[in-house]
């Protein structure tokens, strides 16, 4: 028994849906191919899991079109063979999408049917372990899908997701209601937000000034699966921004994931959280994150948003990235001379981090030197190949705490739609001047990771993430 | 297990270079008997290491490496900040301080950085 999602970006589900939708009032149907992110351990499951990522859309040959009508939509598999050589050659599962245009809400008997014979054809093509997957859009706008295994075996995907400008979850199962905790939240949203944010993993990377009240706010507002990420330890100087922790923390040298994990436990909320000590790309940490539906990224680590930039587009994991900039003015001037918050949102189609310049590849470097070869860092040090550490940061935790409110507002916004406007994928707050920014940024020519699609949707390869670890 | 990115592969494969990539805590790939300028050179044929950083190709390689170590043929001297060691792999190899602030991530790759020795080469000659 394996457990299955499935994921889409809003532009391949909209040209999914375009080709299903063909004719009003006749089912259509469609191939779809995905690549696989197998997950060892689910954190919150305990279990191993397989997400689909959605790779490329293929339309049915008109040539291998038989029939349709109101009820039924036949074709030849010419076109199911052809895809099944390229499935193997580039490890590739091979779905049929089909619609119900008045419904049922489910898979027809003709549908098991079908499928049974293709997932016939199709493991004696490409061998007993094939996987066919099934999926359905019906009438209201739905999705649902399923996985078909030797030699009948069919599995309902436990979700589909659609991704973009809004996170759409689609279950095939209706929700359970939502805790009366939440009831002023319901107020303001309604209860689908709930029932949404229940069902999300949220990753949060980095569990300091921003992070910390980020895993604060996402568990008040109702996440429900949360993994925290972090390597270090409470320190005395961190108790100003800290959220949840205290001195004791400190004198023990308690693990800044273990904090989160415990003060989340504390509100007595229901949530599964998990803690997690390490870097972003630690491989103990890199199942867990390929797990997440969505990742907050609060760290100002430049090798952690490197690995997680890659990971956005790989996946089709929603990346809220966050940055805060604290800047004391240079004497003889007094005063502040930046305040100012970030928060960008990556995910295919929009522009990477690295094409936006928010990375400092160099200290990437330095950082990831510094930690895995301390001796040749000093070395590189001495030689000036390397800058170095620089001052702490200035942080406030008023300023820190509102970062983490707008990435997370967010998150609100891309499940419910709250704005009278699209801000597009990242927004600048100048607390100096009060002034609200949506920032905009194009992809550099020919960048790997965002100006093409070579990545978008790969999932699994080697080495992970086409990139040295 | 494979080390280099997809397109650094295919395009060495596709250039017909033979290089060899090695896994460890320190990761890199080895171009054996790379052809060095005719001529110019104590050697006609060197190995040359390029070290690759985590976070590459998105983080830039910095230097590179050869092996045996090189000289000029003009003044038998190693040629300008080549006379620095580098131990990699159980061999001694001569470190070349070429560092490279123009690395553009997303875009550049293995073909950027042997452009760069190529470069390297000619001008110490």
């Amino acid at each position: 028994m394996t457990n299955f999602n499935i994921v889409f970006i809003e532009q391949q589900e909209a040209d999914l849906r375009d080709l299903l939708h063909e004719t009003k009032d006749v089912e259509g149907a469609a191939y779809v191919l995905l690549r696989e992110c197998k997950i060892t351990i689910d954190p919150w499951e305990r279990r191993s899991r397989t997400k689909f990522v959605v790779r490329e859309i293929v339309p049915i040959a008109a040539e291998h079109r038989v029939s349709s009508s109101g009820q039924h939509v036949s074709w030849d598999t010419g076109g199911f063979v052809a895809l099944l050589q390229r499935c193997q050659r580039e490890e590739l599962v091979l779905a049929i999408a089909h619609c119900h245009p008045h419904g049922p809400r489910d898979f027809s008997e003709q549908d098991d049917r079908n499928e049974a014979e293709l997932l016939r054809t199709a493991c004696n093509r490409n061998g007993p372990a094939t996987k066919l997957v099934s999926i359905l859009f019906y009438d209201d706008g739905g999705i649902r899908a399923r996985v078909w295994q030797y030699p009948k075996h069919k599995e309902d995907c436990k979700s589909v997701a659609v991704l973009g400008e809004r996170l759409r979850f689609h279950f095939p199962t209706a929700p359970s209601p939502a805790s009366e905790v939440f009831a002023r939240q319901v107020l303001a949203f309604g209860p689908s937000l709930m029932s949404q944010l229940k069902a999300l993993r949220v990753g949060i990377i980095g569990a300091g000034g921003t992070g910390s009240a980020t895993a604060m706010l996402a568990a008040r507002a109702g996440a429900a699966q949360i993994l925290v990420v972090d390597d270090d330890i409470v320190e005395p100087t961190n108790l100003n921004r800290l959220h949840g922790a205290n001195q004791s923390d400190a004198d023990a040298m308690m693990s800044k994931a273990d904090v989160a994990a415990r003060e989340i436990a504390r509100m007595g909320l229901g949530v599964r959280v998990v803690p997690l000590k390490g870097w972003a790309n630690a491989p103990h940490v890199q199942d867990a994150l390929k797990s997440c539906d969505i990742i907050f990224c609060c760290t100002d680590d430049n090798s952690g948003r490197i690995f997680l930039n890659r990971l956005a587009y790989f996946y089709f994991i929603p990346v809220i990235d966050m940055g805060l900039a604290m800047a004391v003015a240079k004497p003889p001037a007094v005063g502040m001379a930046d305040i100012s918050a970030r928060v960008t949102t990556i995910l295919p189609p929009e522009t990477c981090l690295l094409c936006r310049d928010v990375v400092d590849t160099d200290l990437a470097r330095e950082e990831d030197l510094r930690r895995r070869n301390p001796i040749e860092y000093d070395r590189q040090k001495r030689e000036a190949y390397v800058r170095g550490e620089g001052n702490p940061n200035p942080a406030v935790v008023t300023f820190t705490t509102e970062v983490a409110c707008m990435a997370v507002n967010e998150l609100l916004n891309r499940i419910v739609g709250y704005r009278k406007r699209e801000m597009g994928s990242e927004h600048r707050r100048r607390f100096l001047f009060c002034e609200d920014r949506a920032t905009s940024a194009s992809p550099r020519n020919s960048c790997s990771i965002c100006a093409s699609k070579l990545y978008w949707g790969m999932a699994d390869v080697e080495p992970f993430l086409d990139l040295v670890g | 297990m494979a080390v280099l990115p997809i397109r650094d592969r295919n395009y060495l494969t596709e250039r017909g270079l033979a290089f060899e990539e090695v896994d460890g805590s320190e990761k890199g790939v080895i171009f054996r008997d790379y052809v060095l300028p005719v001529g110019r050179f104590d050697q006609a044929k060197a190995d040359i290491l390029v070290l690759l950083p985590p976070g590459y190709p998105d983080v830039r390689p910095d230097m590179f490496f050869a092996m045996p170590w090189i000289k000029l043929s003009r003044s038998s001297q190693y040629p300008r900040a080549a006379d620095q060691a580098h131990d990699y792999q159980g061999r001694r190899w001569q470190r070349w301080s070429r560092h490279n602030d123009q690395w553009r991530p997303g875009v550049d790759g293995i073909w950027t950085m042997l452009r760069r020795i190529d470069t390297a080469l000619e001008a110490a000659a």
